[in-house]
């Protein structure tokens, strides 16, 4: 059976510098994003999602050379972003090693793109990221681009936006929660459950987690295709220290697998 | 054509180590034996346990007299230990924690991190007693100065890194109100290494001419810095020492492997400090192509010397080429690209005639010389190279 | 002596992570679009990414189409990577105009699991093999436990127990072909490039097939 993916995920700034974000506001210096590729894929992860989170606002997309680096010194499943607005970017990025690319951005002003890329490249390499503000009360409203709360219009709502994602070809949603970045307090899950239900593209959670439980917390309530992470992998537990880690987890989930899709059966 | 002050030498090769010519200011005497093996036996090794018959505790305990010698702080750790994942520093930080010490573990990360290393260090940091920060070299500033040491043509391209631990654990020490850091550093291991293979990362003014002749302004070496001054000041305000218990006990690394693996499920990682990508470049591609220098020459004649390896076994080792069980080609590349060389702007800098640290401004007689009436005035043995 | 082994590119996708995994187990892999160019490959590998139907349009036009099906007629070894893999077979769904190389008598359909909650499509991540009913080439030296293998594909092939070619299936709801070994003309549904140390045991086992028919 199809196994859920643990992915890492790596945010690089305007100057190449890997950063943690909380609140998407305050930004902690993390290190070299390309020495941290390289220790992930060491580490044999499921996927790596790298996301450059200045290009959109700085006019630009995520650098080819710096990608070109990411794929020759890994060998691990790739998934990039940042201010992708192009099929001819989606070209390059995919013929330099990457499997995927993360669009989100040019999606509010131009949904029909998705479409175009899919058509084109297939959905299988096609991710969409929509953030979601889920605390407080009301319905929770989505939208695509930069997920600080500054530069969010009025928003959709959830499911209307990733259904809309899933009619035009995404080959998979990953679900930011914007609100919960960087706060290590556990996914929204029973939002996220629900959300798997109605879609029939794989569903990946980001945002929120801080530890094995939390991820326990969204796996036994749903069988979500996948769950992303910054600050887990990044510090040292329960710290806020930097140190690279990720075989802890896979091992847990691995014990905790056999256990997990028997639960999903009978979802 | 740059042509160095080094003197050149016809070669010659220690009778009793097997230093050699590739340290250019070796000195052999009429039995052919070389400064380096007769210091190491007739003064370094009287600091460590190895100049005694009396009982030495072993591996695994630790020096008991050290331990009480360490004052217990008010604060919330008693020790900085400086954790790079590998067997020195991870041996320090558990025989402290063992002796009941609270440990401050401190890891410099200066973009060259691997896996295992990372393991090695989350393992320790995960035990009670222990507690974990990391400092994080700002790599865009970082990768500037490593660039600058490769154009300067040196052997000597990891002093960044080593000052920067020395100021990491420092800025730590004083943060925390702690008076005591434990090195992992050991004479048995490290006490034979010519100075020109390592130049004293004290010496300020050589690693800022350094900078300065690659156009680095003072301010990209300030966070790594750590000099004479800062020294003296951590010293005599703020009365903070290092110690180093390996050179209390008979330390023997591959019994510390094994103790290490089967405690905290420590793993190796074959070759001597590769837990650091860098340093793997450094010690077994680029010092042997652009100086000659095969370091395993240094740690093999201190074994020579307590007879924990012959020297025909020590030749044998040396015959093999550092680089055997690399992939070069693939390390070249990744260090190449992650300093924004091209990997052809690499290889070109490699061939390029070697420089050595007398070919750049130092203060090392006057450094020397204030080391020197230091121990003199505190009555302490020369334990290091400086 | 390295073997020649030829990587066709028919205008999609990702051929970079292929040639690097390639070269990893020694390996040199050419870059080929025109049907000249397999004049001296030993081996020849159909890559991942991308759609049917231009894909197949590019091989024909390019006459790559025909010169493999003649090449393959004469043992040269082939392996079809996802997309390249269906290529292999008659036809897909992807494109119902398009023709495949129909080297292999079966077709991919698009994936429909009726249980969407739990089967999404793409099938996208990693997937354990069923036991290989018998004994297959490309999984040698891959023991049960580490036949886990890195999945995207929105098209499956079903597998057909009247071929008497080798087949493993991985499932998905329903089983779906994982690799097929017909004759010397393989297919695998997953990424050996990315899959770890056993994707590249695989591709070493693939390049083992290959060396014997020199």
């Amino acid at each position: 059976m199809l196994q859920p993916r643990l992915i890492p995920v790596l945010l690089v700034d305007g100057q190449l510098q890997l950063v943690k974000t909380t609140g998407f506001s305050e930004r902690h210096y993390l290190g070299d994003p390309l020495n941290a590729a390289y220790v992930f894929s060491a580490f044999e992860v499921d996927e790596l999602l790298v996301l450059d989170i200045d290009a959109s606002t700085q006019g630009r997309s995520i650098p080819l050379p710096f990608v070109a680096a990411l794929a020759r010194f890994t060998s691990v499943p790739l998934t990039v972003g940042g201010g992708i607005t192009s099929l001819e970017q989606i070209h390059d990025l995919l013929a330099l090693g990457v499997e995927k690319v993360a669009l989100s951005a040019v999606l509010s002003r131009s949904f029909s793109f998705l479409q175009q890329a899919a058509d084109r490249f297939g959905s299988s390499t096609i991710s969409v990221i929509v953030n979601v503000r889920s605390l407080g009360e009301g319905p929770a409203l989505a939208w695509f681009g930069r997920p600080d709360a500054a530069g969010a219009g009025p928003g959709q709502p959830l499911a209307q936006l990733v259904l809309a994602s899933q009619q035009a070809g995404a080959g998979e949603v990953v679900i930011q929660a914007a609100d919960r970045d960087g706060q290590r307090h556990g996914y929204p899950v029973a939002m996220l459950a629900e959300l798997n239900r109605e879609l029939t593209i794989p569903l990946v959670a980001l945002g929120g987690c801080g530890s094995h439980g939390h991820m326990a917390e969204l796996l036994q309530a749903t069988p979500i295709s996948g769950v992303a992470a910054g600050s887990l992998f990044v510090y040292a537990p329960g710290t806020h220290q930097v140190l690279l880690h990720y075989p802890p987890s896979h091992h847990w989930l691995q014990q905790h697998l056999p256990a997990l899709q028997e639960c999903w059966r009978c979802v | 054509m740059r042509v160095s002050k080094a003197p050149q030498r016809a070669y010659q090769i220690c009778s009793r180590c097997v230093m050699d010519t590739s340290d250019p200011w070796i000195v052999f005497d009429c039995q052919g034996r070389c400064n380096h093996c007769t210091d190491f036996l007739e003064r370094r090794l009287s600091v460590t346990a190895y100049s005694t018959t009396d009982k030495i505790p072993s591996n695994s305990d630790g020096p008991e007299h050290l331990w009480s010698s360490i004052p217990r702080n008010r604060g919330l750790h008693d020790v900085v230990v400086g954790v790079s994942g590998g067997v020195d520093s991870t041996s320090v930080a558990l025989l402290a924690q063992k002796a009941g010490l609270r440990v401050l573990a401190v890891h410099l990360d200066n973009g060259w991190d691997t896996p295992i290393a990372l393991q090695n260090v989350l393992q320790l940091a995960s035990l009670p007693g222990i507690t974990y920060e990391a400092e994080v070299l700002n790599w865009n500033r970082f990768k500037a100065v490593q660039r600058a040491f490769i154009a300067a043509g040196v052997p000597d391209i990891e002093l960044p890194t080593d000052i920067a631990i020395q100021a990491a654990l420092h800025r730590a020490a004083v943060r925390h109100g702690i008076r005591t850091i434990l090195s992992g550093g050991n004479i048995a291991n490290e006490g034979i290494l010519p100075v020109c293979w390592m130049y004293n990362p004290r010496d300020s003014l050589y690693a800022e001419s350094i900078l300065h002749k690659a156009g680095l302004p003072p301010s990209f070496y300030a966070p790594l810095k750590f000099g004479f001054r800062q020294e003296l000041r951590c010293r005599l305000k703020h009365r903070i020492r290092t110690l180093y218990p390996l050179n209390q006990i008979r330390f023997s690394k591959d019994n510390a492997r094994q103790h290490l693996s089967s405690a905290i499920g420590w793993q190796s990682y074959g070759g001597k400090h590769c837990e650091s990508t860098y340093t793997r470049f450094c010690q077994l591609i680029y010092q042997p192509r652009r100086h000659g220098i095969d370091y395993r020459r240094s740690h093999l004649s201190a074994d020579i010397c307590l007879h924990q390896v012959t020297r025909s076994q020590a030749l044998d080792v040396l015959a093999r080429p550092a680089w055997n069980d690399l992939d070069v080609d693939y390390d070249v590349a990744f260090v190449a690209r992650k300093l924004d060389f091209s990997a052809d702007q690499l290889q070109t800098a490699m061939a390029s005639p070697p420089c050595w640290y007398i070919d750049f401004p130092n203060r090392q007689s006057l450094l020397g010389a204030a080391y020197n009436s230091f121990r003199i005035l505190t009555g302490r043995r020369k334990a290091s190279n400086f | 002596m390295s073997l020649s082994v030829a990587i066709v590119d028919y205008g999609t996708g990702n051929i970079a992570s292929l040639e690097m995994a390639l070269r990893a187990v020694g390996a040199e892999p050419e870059v080929v679009r025109q049907p000249a160019d397999l004049a001296s490959a030993d081996a020849v590998i159909l890559p991942g990414v991308g759609h049917f139907g231009p894909a197949s349009a590019d091989l024909y036009g390019s006459g790559l189409a025909q010169e493999l099906c003649h090449r393959a007629a004469a043992g040269l070894p082939l392996l079809g990577i996802c997309l390249g893999f269906q290529l292999l077979t008659t036809a897909s769904e992807e494109a119902p105009s398009a023709v495949g190389l129909g080297l292999m008598p079966l077709s991919s359909q698009r994936l429909r699991p009726h249980n969407t909650h739990l089967h999404k499509v793409p099938h996208l991540g990693w997937n354990t093999l069923e036991p290989a009913s018998g004994s297959s080439r490309l999984l040698q030296g891959i023991t049960p436990e580490q036949q886990l293998f890195y999945f995207a594909n929105a098209y499956a092939i079903a597998p057909d127990p009247r071929l008497p070619s080798i087949q493993v299936t991985y499932s998905h709801e329903t089983p779906c072909l994982a690799l097929v070994e017909h004759g010397l003309i393989c297919g695998v549904q997953f990424h050996p490039e990315k899959s770890r140390s056993q994707g590249l045991q695989l591709l070493r086992n693939f390049l083992a097939l290959a060396a014997e028919c020199c």
